[in-house]
């Protein structure tokens, strides 16, 4: 198992020079960053110097080199447009992105199992027919239109909940927390007004986000509990005279894992990269937005630094269920 | 065998496909059909004259409609039988096109001016040493226009300077080197709660007179977050909104105009009579936010900053400081800068909001230029406390203001960012937010209805420039000819109702106004020629082109 886990981390390697060499490609041929840094304003001996400085004369190989040299050491540069180091950067937002990841995860795997498991235990019923098309719909509708549609509701026609943004104005400006894991640090130091306020803010993005995975997930169970129940060894535990629920849950559920991990292991990996649109509409200070801003000014270092993160979370979310796999089913070993 | 054909038949797909992706990347083509000079002889006016105009796709304040208004130049000019074609670009690569790469045959740009200065606009615009990598995209060269704006630029006498700059506008429409289509308006919106907010020209945002019915903290949501909050390293109006809340400069604005009028200094500049050294005393007894003493010291380290330090990296540092050889200090409360040529509109550039702010010496050594931007100290109404990125900026209450006249009302002022525009006018009428800015036109509806609407229009302009310096558009019939074709009044009104004013001159409005208050003149002197079809059709006829629409 541990050889295993290593070769499939050793795997990350190739993955990672592949996708930033893509991405060093992409921003060499196309347009000018300091066009970006410098606006309209900046003279012509600026541009020369700023290009000098950012070593953008170099040839192209030596340029990603010097970036993977620096990179092995931990070092992903400084940010073209804010000045500040990547890594700073991104620890900053990871906090704001794995909160609302979590939460959304969370009402994925509790929704979207529970009602495929019903639809799958009451077939071709009218629960059966409801929640199935419900699925199609999240599936369908684009997040930011969702997203949109919820705030009309919710906020500005019923006004329960806040229009967007990770908390109040007011209350941020007095809450100082030492990490920007605000949902968890206010739960652990009962600070009970600030938790609210964040639930409140958070329950709309997270409900957005897990949307369209829900679904996904939804139909996924349905679909492999409705294989699982009919096969021998559940009319066995039928015949033994097992209680319904335990023949559901403990019997066929289990059975019926392997692709429900599946899913819910990719969309997490995907998740914790950040959701660009939903991030967008919330104004949610995570790293979905923080690659928009950074693509928009092209600024390599920041954007480099994000989709490193992002390849590395895919590697390890599928890694993390392929070994799951593992304990689900007992038949499948790693050697 | 079957292997080997197989990675044959692969081999084939990648390179189809890879034939396929350098197809959809490379330029479209362009219809290139320069017309050449027709002969004087033709009596049977056939040929359909077209050329190429150079659009963008952002929304930007002088142009909400993006490329829309390239397709309504289309419009407006298929009636006299002309085919535009449109290449409608993203922005960064629009100006890679229209400026380095020289593209099209017409381009659409607009501009947002800077130091509330005319020259700030014609000069930039129309001076011949601006062909090379400035903003004279027309590539427009006469020597009397050149000649006209260094005199201008040259003499501090203001009626002087606005007769030279009447004179130059009056060549350019002659010249027909633009259609400058329209300025666009400024908009912001606050709650009924909230009094003491307006409109300034430049865009500067002065909250000292703000304050809210029943709260002593003050909410203002915009679009996008702060880059930095050091005046030397920024170019965004995000950071500007709030650098001026923390940041002063020697020199202002009046509130209702681009006047420029003392802050930190105590009075107006004496200029030399050569026009290149100005003598500025200082206010006493004013403290940065640190305890430092404000004094010719800190000046004298601030400007220098921007003269010596790492100026690749100072957006507006050549613009402001460009033209400054030294700078000394005289004492304690008096600075003395000379300039390497005289420059009229170096004042206004020390009122600007960018760049020309003094900054805490003491805070700006201890922090450094990368970590000054996060930790700013100045002498303005408001100090910095806290930011969380893409969330808020808080700043506080500065207790200890020099300003007695007008001490701040409010005690924290919280930039905040809504990045969906249509959920921040939902914000500001819901009250979540006590005043809101960037509202799109369609929104303005819903902001009037639900909250304070604040309107005026803008220090902007936008503009079709031709490239006059090469066929079809060096010849200047033809330029008048199409300039007098479009209909800028029904365009500019169809296109944005009533958020734009369609322009006249190739100045802001009230720039123009004030231009002709001083001179005595009237009646937007030197403005671009009007919308005359018949006039328009006539001279194409001449230039032997088709005008009819089959």
């Amino acid at each position: 198992m541990t050889r295993y886990i290593a070769k499939r981390l050793l795997q990350l390697v190739p993955v990672l020079l592949g996708i930033t060499l893509l991405v060093f490609l992409i921003f060499h041929y196309t347009s000018d960053p300091t066009q970006v840094i410098l606006g309209l304003h900046g003279s012509e001996e600026q541009r020369v110097a700023l290009r000098e400085s950012l070593g953008l004369n170099d040839p192209l190989l030596v340029q990603y080199a010097r970036y993977l040299g620096n990179a092995v050491q931990g070092d992903l540069g400084n940010s073209w447009m804010r000045k500040t180091p990547v890594s700073a950067e991104i620890a900053q937002k990871f906090p704001h992105t794995v909160e609302l990841t979590m939460i959304a995860m969370f009402i994925t795997v509790a929704m979207g199992i529970l009602v495929g498991v019903i639809s799958a235990v009451k077939p071709y019923t009218l629960v059966d027919y409801l929640s199935m098309t419900a699925a199609l719909l999240a599936v369908s509708i684009p997040v930011f239109v969702l997203g949109l549609f919820f705030i009309s509701i919710f906020s500005v026609k019923l006004g329960w909940l806040p229009i967007n943004g990770r908390m109040s104005a007011a209350m941020l400006s007095s809450f100082e927390p030492p990490t920007n894991f605000y949902l968890i640090y206010s739960f652990f130091t009962g600070k009970w007004a600030i938790f609210w306020d964040l639930a409140k803010h958070i329950m709309m993005p997270a409900v957005v986000l897990a949307g369209a995975t829900t679904a996904l997930l939804a139909r996924m169970t349905r679909a492999t509990m409705l294989e699982v129940v009919r096969q021998d060894f559940i009319r066995t535990a039928k015949a033994k005279g097992l209680s319904q629920r335990v023949v559901i849950f403990k019997h066929a559920l289990k059975n019926a894992m392997i692709p429900i991990i599946t899913v819910i292991g990719l969309q997490f990996g995907g998740l914790l990269g950040g959701a660009l649109l939903t991030e967008s509409v919330f104004t949610w200070p995570g790293l979905g937005t923080l690659t928009i801003s950074a693509v928009e000014a092209k600024d390599l270092p920041l954007v480099q630094g994000v989709v490193i993160l992002v390849a590395t979370l895919f590697v390890l979310a599928n890694l993390a269920v392929d070994v799951m796999y593992a304990f689900f089913d007992p038949r499948i070993k790693y050697a | 065998m079957r292997r080997t054909r197989r990675s044959f038949a692969m081999v084939l797909a990648v390179i189809s496909l890879l034939a396929l992706v350098l197809a959809g990347c490379s330029k479209p083509k362009e219809t290139e059909q320069n017309p050449t000079t027709p002969d004087s002889g033709t009596t049977q006016p056939t040929k359909q004259f077209e050329f190429t105009l150079m659009a963008y796709t952002r929304d930007r304040p002088y142009n909400t409609v993006k490329e829309r208004l390239a397709e309504g130049i289309q419009q407006e000019l298929a009636k006299a039988g002309i085919k535009v074609t449109v290449k409608a670009l993203p922005w960064p690569d629009h100006l890679e096109a229209v400026r380095v790469k020289q593209e099209g045959d017409a381009f659409l740009l607009g501009w947002i001016g800077d130091n509330g200065d005319v020259d700030n606009f014609l000069y930039t615009f129309f001076h011949s040493s601006q062909t090379e990598g400035g903003l004279n995209n027309a590539n427009y060269k006469n020597p009397k226009v050149d000649e006209l704006l260094i005199q201008a630029q040259r003499t501090a006498d203001p009626k002087a300077r606005a007769e030279a700059y009447l004179e130059v506008q009056k060549i350019i429409s002659e010249d027909a080197v633009w259609i400058p289509i329209s300025y666009g308006n400024d908009y912001m919106a606050h709650t009924k709660k909230v009094s003491g907010m307006y409109l300034h020209p430049t865009g500067m945002l002065d909250l000292r007179k703000v304050a809210v019915e029943g709260k002593k903290d003050f909410i203002f949501g915009r679009g996008g977050d702060s880059v930095k909050l050091d005046p030397a390293m920024i170019e965004d109006g995000a950071s500007s909104q709030v650098v001026q809340q923390i940041f002063e400069g020697l020199y202002t604005y009046k509130p209702e105009n681009t006047d420029v009028v003392p802050l930190l200094a105590d009075g107006l500049p004496q200029i030399s009579a050569d026009g290149k050294v100005y003598t500025i005393n200082l206010k006493k007894d004013i403290k940065f936010h640190d305890g430092t003493p404000f004094n010719a010291e800190a000046v004298k380290y601030s400007i220098e900053r921007l003269m010596k330090g790492k100026t690749e990296e100072m957006p507006y540092a050549s613009f402001t400081f460009g033209s400054v050889e030294k700078i000394e200090a005289k004492g304690d409360y008096q600075v003395v800068i000379t300039l390497k040529e005289p420059v009229a509109p170096f004042l206004a550039n020390l009122a600007m909001g960018l760049a020309s702010p003094i900054v805490s010496p003491t805070a700006h050594q201890k922090f450094g230029d990368a970590k000054f931007g996060e930790n700013p100290v100045g002498t303005g109404p408001f100090m910095f406390k806290s930011w969380a990125k893409d969330q808020q900026i808080v700043l506080e209450k500065n207790p200890n203001y020099w300003n007695k006249d007008v001490q701040p009302k409010v005690d924290t002022v919280i930039f905040k960012v809504i990045k969906e525009g249509s959920l921040r006018v939902d914000a500001v009428v819901k009250g979540e937010v006590d005043a809101i800015d960037g509202i799109a036109p369609a929104d303005v509806k819903r902001a009037k209805d639900g909250a304070v609407l604040l309107q005026k229009e803008g220090m902007n302009i936008s503009y079709m420039g031709f490239r006059t310096d090469r066929p079809p558009f060096n010849n200047k019939e033809l330029r008048q000819a199409i300039v007098q074709l479009v209909d800028r009044n029904a365009m500019v009104k169809a296109l944005y109702q009533e958020t734009a004013t369609p322009a006249t001159t190739y100045v802001p409005p009230f720039m123009q106004k004030s231009m002709e208050t001083l001179t005595g003149k009237s009646g937007n002197y030197g403005q671009a020629l009007p919308f005359n079809a018949a006039k328009g059709k006539e001279l194409m006829a001449k230039l032997g082109y088709s005008t009819s629409t089959k």
